[in-house]
């Protein structure tokens, strides 16, 4: 399974009730547990198996990691912050982002490219200057979920 | 159809020959007097129709017919693209309504097409110089089941297409810049302004806006555009019809596109490189990536190839090339 396939498939779980997944074929085997879901649904003692490593300090870290989602750039170009020169930008760090939201434009053979986010959260940090060249899968946008 | 239009499209086939005040009532079922007034009307809208006593009536010059829906999709021959026309005498921006009717979900193949743009977009925040009864300016809505990466080569698609449509009306070498400008003898005679909507694997719309220079009189632009500007009319000294034109460029954009999505970019690049003049002269790159050396045409996915002083060769995918 490749990362693209990883991520379709997170995106899916994150669509859903599911908090624990577990796949396994010829080429290896995937497990996905979702930190945030088990918070905001704890379930009863006995429907999960407790996961087999140390608690406490190191687990709050972790689900705090996992509230942080970055956005990454579909495609090779020049990243944009703005429709033009002119207009002010579309998120700033701060601001509060939809699902669906255009966050920027990535520019190649002049396509303008509007990247819609696929995350609702709080833009904490954006990490490419305006106007400079970026690559495919280079992370834009750090989103706290 | 309204009974003017028949009235047109019987005139038409004609080819400048006449049909009879009394074969068009028989033919439409409507009295002598009706005819003559939807005449006075369609003269009014700007057809140039001759009325003799013995003949009947002949349509004169209809490459200067007037540009409206009816006129355009006389000339649609397509599928797909321009199936659902939003036709507008005036408008801010056909790029803009496409925009806002694809992100309500309009289906593939919407196309908007203005007489005239109040706020006519270039690139990043540019203009277009949009006068009324001169020029084209439609958009088209695609939406192509691919990723936003392998959609870039839809730019050198439409370039393509416009290119061999302006071809067809001139008898003038037609060449391409790279990525997407159609030239006459060095001068822009269209641009193309793609805009897509994507998530990071999948594309939800493709814009292509293009802007065609075709009856437009040269001698009343500013100088800055007459300078690196020309029309059809400017380099053919005699108009065409827009509308000819229009349908011209859909049914190339509808060719183009299904070879692009069935074969990928291969048939799309080897079409392009025959319009590029390009090679082996030099080249300037402009901005954050900005460079100059000898361009070597483009590659496989289309990208632009240049030879530096050093004598490497850079892969130039994004920035303004003169």
């Amino acid at each position: 399974m490749d990362l693209k396939e990883i991520r379709a498939l997170y995106r899916f779980l994150s669509s859903t009730d599911i908090i624990e997944f577990e796949l396994e074929d010829p080429h290896g085997k995937i497990r996905i547990r979702r930190g945030e879901a088990v918070k905001e649904k704890p379930l009863p003692d006995a429907a999960i198996p407790k996961p087999a490593r140390p608690e406490g300090k190191e687990e709050a870290k972790e689900e705090k990691e996992s509230r942080i989602k970055t956005i990454t750039s579909p495609m090779v170009g020049t990243f944009y912050r703005a429709a033009s020169p002119d207009s002010p930008p579309f998120v700033d760090v701060e601001s509060e982002v939809k699902h669906g939201q255009v966050v920027c434009i990535i520019e190649a053979m002049k396509i303008m490219n509007e990247v819609e986010s696929e995350y609702a959260g709080r833009v904490i940090a954006i990490l490419v200057e305006n106007g400079h060249p970026i690559e495919y899968g280079e992370p834009l946008f750090q989103i706290e979920v | 159809m309204e009974p003017e239009f028949e009235i047109i499209s019987l005139l038409k086939k004609k080819a400048g020959g006449h049909i009879s005040g009394e074969a068009l009532s028989a033919r439409l079922g409507i009295s002598r007097t009706a005819v003559w007034k939807y005449i006075a009307s369609l003269r009014k809208a700007g057809y140039d129709i001759e009325g003799r006593s013995n003949k009947g009536y002949t349509l004169l010059s209809p490459e200067s017919s007037p540009f409206n829906p009816h006129e355009i999709k006389s000339y649609i021959t397509t599928e797909i693209i321009g199936k659902y026309l939003h036709f507008f005498p005036s408008i801010d921006s056909t790029n803009s309504k496409a925009l806002e009717l694809a992100r309500k979900n309009a289906p593939e193949g919407t196309v908007v097409v203005a007489d005239a743009q109040e706020k006519g977009r270039g690139r990043v925040g540019r203009t277009w110089l949009s006068p009324a009864e001169a020029n084209i300016y439609t958009s088209i809505i695609l939406r192509p089941d691919i990723t936003p990466q392998s959609a870039l080569a839809l730019t050198l698609m439409a370039a393509v297409a416009v290119a061999e449509s302006v071809a067809a009306f001139i008898p003038r070498r037609v060449c391409v810049k790279w990525p997407n400008d159609v030239l006459i003898d060095g001068r822009k005679v269209a641009g193309i302004l793609t805009e897509m909507s994507s998530e990071v694997d999948r594309v939800n719309f493709v814009v292509v806006g293009i802007g065609v220079n075709v009856n437009m009189d040269m001698k009343k632009t500013p100088a800055a555009i007459r300078g690196s500007a020309t029309s059809v009319m400017e380099k053919k000294g005699v108009e065409t019809s827009r509308a000819a034109l229009v349908g011209a460029l859909y049914s190339n954009i509808e060719k183009w596109y299904k070879r692009f999505m069935e074969e990928g970019p291969p048939p799309v690049i080897s079409a392009w490189r025959k319009f590029f003049n390009g090679e082996g002269k030099p080249v300037k790159v402009k901005g954050v990536a900005g460079l100059t050396g000898i361009c070597l045409g483009i590659d496989d996915s289309g990208a632009l190839l240049v030879r530096t002083g050093a004598g490497v060769i850079e892969k130039v995918i994004s920035g303004d090339v003169e």
